[in-house]
């Protein structure tokens, strides 16, 4: 059942009824011959006369178009036959809804401008991560190890080397671990722990998906005591517990598709650069958090946590001496790491 | 008493005349409407958006005439909002299934697939039946047959080419191992040559699939009682897309040529630094390869010259279109649209639509032999009836 639309012919509350006349175009709906009439309006009335037209309606039973620009405005009769009028042609006489008025404000549309990048803002520094952050937090362990991706085969065929550390060594740190781990860790997640000989990367650890933590000699050779090594682990646990690759994973593809959406008639490969920018934004803050989970694991062992700040700053400064030209900082994936050793050094 | 202003001009076309589609859409006006729209889109968490697309297309329409009158685009927000409500309700639940059990959601993918012809009908057939010229509005005569015979081979190709997507992740997955028996065992020329095969099967279909497409979305359009006839032939689709396709291959031939000589001078010196230099000047040809090369120059061809040769080939009546986009002309468009809309935040968007729809429409003309008066309406008990039944559009934003 079609719903009767809202007939909205208001007069202004200036209007004193005198009377106005103007020109029009009449449709009737039934071939798209224009009449040429003039209206006019008269005691609450719309008059309508042409050649062999002749039409008195209420204004009450008639639908004006709100101003657009200088778009022709439209008069449209309760049957559905309509008038166009000139823009310029239509007497000031009807009023203007709120909406129309906010449109023709340039007062509103600047509140409008702070109104959404507010909330854009506030959408992608905190709303975003937080509905990434619930639904990692619901998938199953099971089907976050699927995510895991052949980066370890790759890494193991083109990077790596087996581990020149002797098994024994190897199993001492995973028992310590596995110690620490017991204790000062909310919700155990699955893991294993292998070494590398990590080649042209140097020193280095990360965490992949599938709760695989590995990490290189070089790293092992650059700690001077074992609590370092511990907590490079934890960081690297701290990115597992908190699901950070599924995180960065979904709100990755939000925000690709957000971009590619807006930039939308220029194509979706538009959106691949500015998308890409913008996720780096978002391993600050993980490498942050991981930082915090490392840091409340190992004081529950009593160990310092500036023992990671330690360990950083040591692997700042090999990656200093091994870092190759060219690399534009503000796209660098490492996080300020003084920044990182300070926030530690006072936890 | 006001003075009668001068009367709208409705013209009568001559015979045989060539009449220009105008645009009277300015950018600080429809950037007041835009943002007006998003921030009450905002602050009422979505629900004002059917209202803000609605007042969006009432401003394109209205500023958009042909022989001195313009369109009209009459369509009920709350129908608007009923169908985006369903297509979120769809999305969240594909969302959340994907992720808690991938069989299951990619059985949901292929549910969504499978009635996308049936939606894509359903968009048609509400966009123009709440659009109307003169009075007289348009209707969607297309069948939901019609939309899958249509639709078919274009979502053929489409999951062709993610399962093949598919296959190669999957493969990649199970590590190197795997993907080296794989091939060990159908021997690498058949793998390859299978691959290419497939590729040049795909890509030789694009044109057939997107002819049916425009065909049956422009052949069962109607004005009224008359009805928009398509005659451009699949020919012509294969003849743009294999110039759009050599652009695209000259355009990656003559970005990764200048570095051929490089690399045969780099070729003595020490591998590390042989691999680092390539890895420089890749880094260098990627960005224009992939990027601006497709976006900015291969991808405005196709659109300019597939607009033209969809519209050039339909008709109503005695009346032809005419379409004459410039594949240049529209690739600086997006270009410099681009640029501003970084510059600003994406705040020119509302601009970059004006100077979008401005060059297509002014670029469009209507050769009409006769006059334009004599298009009926179709017996209906109520003028203006039709469209409002077809409620809940997926709104899809087709564009013309």
């Amino acid at each position: 059942m079609r719903r009767a639309p809202r007939w909205q012919a208001r007069l202004t509350s200036t209007y004193r009824s005198e009377a106005v006349t103007f020109a029009a175009d009449y449709f009737d709906g039934h071939t798209t011959r224009a009449h040429r009439v003039t209206l006019s309006i008269d005691a609450g009335d719309l008059v309508m006369v042409g050649k062999g037209i002749a039409r008195r309606e209420s204004l009450s039973a008639l639908r004006v178009s709100e101003p657009m620009g200088v778009a022709p405005r439209l008069i449209t009769f309760r049957d559905g036959t309509h008038c166009q009028v000139a823009a310029d042609a239509l007497p000031p006489v009807f009023a203007k809804t709120l909406v129309v008025r906010m449109q023709e404000s340039w007062r509103a549309a600047a509140a409008s401008v702070v109104v959404a990048a507010l909330a854009v803002v506030a959408a992608y520094v905190w709303g975003l991560p937080a509905f990434a952050a619930w639904i990692a937090n619901r998938v199953p362990a099971s089907i976050q190890a699927e995510i895991g991706d052949g980066t370890l085969q790759f890494l193991d065929a083109r990077v790596f080397s087996p581990s020149a550390l002797p098994a024994t060594r190897q199993d001492e740190l995973r028992e310590a671990f596995r110690g620490m781990a017991r204790s000062g860790n909310d919700r155990p997640q699955p893991y294993r722990v292998l070494f590398r000989d990590g080649g042209r990367i140097g020193a280095n650890a990360l965490a992949l998906p599938d709760g695989t933590i590995l990490m290189t000699d070089q790293l092992v050779g650059l700690a001077k005591t074992d609590e370092e090594i511990l907590a490079v682990l934890a960081h690297e646990l701290g990115h597992l517990e908190r699901r950070h690759s599924l995180r960065m994973l979904i709100q990755g593809s939000i925000v690709a598709f957000a971009i590619g959406w807006y930039f939308g008639d220029l194509g979706g490969l538009v959106a691949a650069m500015p998308a890409l920018m913008l996720q780096l934004r978002y391993s600050r803050g993980l490498e942050r958090e991981a930082d915090e989970f490392a840091a409340t694991m190992m004081r529950a062992n009593g160990v310092a946590p500036s023992r990671l700040a330690d360990m950083l700053a040591k692997l700042d400064a090999a990656a200093r001496r091994d870092r190759q030209e060219g690399a534009p900082d503000y796209l660098a994936t490492h996080p300020a790491t003084e920044e990182r050793i300070r926030s530690l050094r006072e936890m | 008493m006001t003075m009668p202003q001068a009367p709208l001009a409705a013209t009568e076309p001559q015979p045989g005349r060539a009449l220009r589609l105008t645009f009277t859409g300015r950018g600080g006006e429809y950037f007041r409407i835009w943002i007006v729209n998003l921030a009450l889109t905002i602050l009422t968490l979505g629900i004002y958006s059917a209202w803000a697309k609605v007042r969006r297309l009432q401003y394109f329409y209205r500023h958009t005439s042909l022989a001195g009158s313009s369109f009209e685009y009459h369509a009920n927000p709350i129908a608007i909002l009923k169908g985006r409500l369903i297509a979120v309700a769809l999305l969240v639940g594909y969302n959340f299934t994907g992720y808690l059990e991938l069989p299951l959601g990619l059985a949901l993918l292929g549910v969504l697939l499978l009635v996308l012809p049936w939606m894509i009908q359903r968009s048609l057939a509400f966009q123009l039946h709440n659009s109307s010229w003169r009075g007289l509005r348009f209707r969607f005569a297309g069948t939901l047959r019609g939309a899958y015979l249509a639709w078919m081979p274009a979502l053929v190709i489409g999951m062709a080419f993610a399962g093949t997507g598919l296959v190669f992740a999957w493969l990649g997955r199970q590590g190197p191992d795997v993907a080296m028996d794989t091939i060990d065992n159908f021997g690498p020329r058949t793998v390859g040559a299978t691959i290419l095969l497939l590729i040049a099967l795909l890509v030789l279909a694009l044109p057939f699939a997107h002819r049916q497409i425009k065909n049956y979305q422009h052949a069962s359009s109607r004005l009224g009682a008359a009805a928009f006839r398509f005659r451009a032939g699949v020919r012509s689709f294969y003849w743009v897309y294999a110039k759009g396709f050599g652009l695209l291959f000259w355009i990656v031939v003559l970005a990764i040529a200048p570095l051929i000589i490089p690399i045969q001078e780099v070729d003595s010196l020490d591998p590390e630094i042989r691999r680092a230099a390539i890895e420089q000047m890749l880094s260098l040809v990627m960005p224009i390869v992939f990027y601006a090369g497709p976006v900015f120059i291969v991808l405005p061809y196709f659109a300019a010259r597939l607009r033209n040769l969809v519209w050039n080939g339909t008709s109503i009546e005695d009346h032809t279109f005419v379409s004459s986009l410039r594949a240049f002309g529209l690739g600086w468009l997006y270009l410099t649209n681009f640029v501003l809309m970084l510059l600003t935040v994406g705040l020119f968007k509302p601009f970059a639509d004006i100077r979008l729809a401005r060059y297509r429409l002014t670029h469009t003309e209507l050769l009409a032999r006769g006059s334009l008066d004599d298009f009926v309406a179709i017996q209906e008990r109520e003028v203006g009836a039709a469209g409002t039944e077809v409620a809940g559009a997926f709104d899809f934003d087709i564009s013309f």
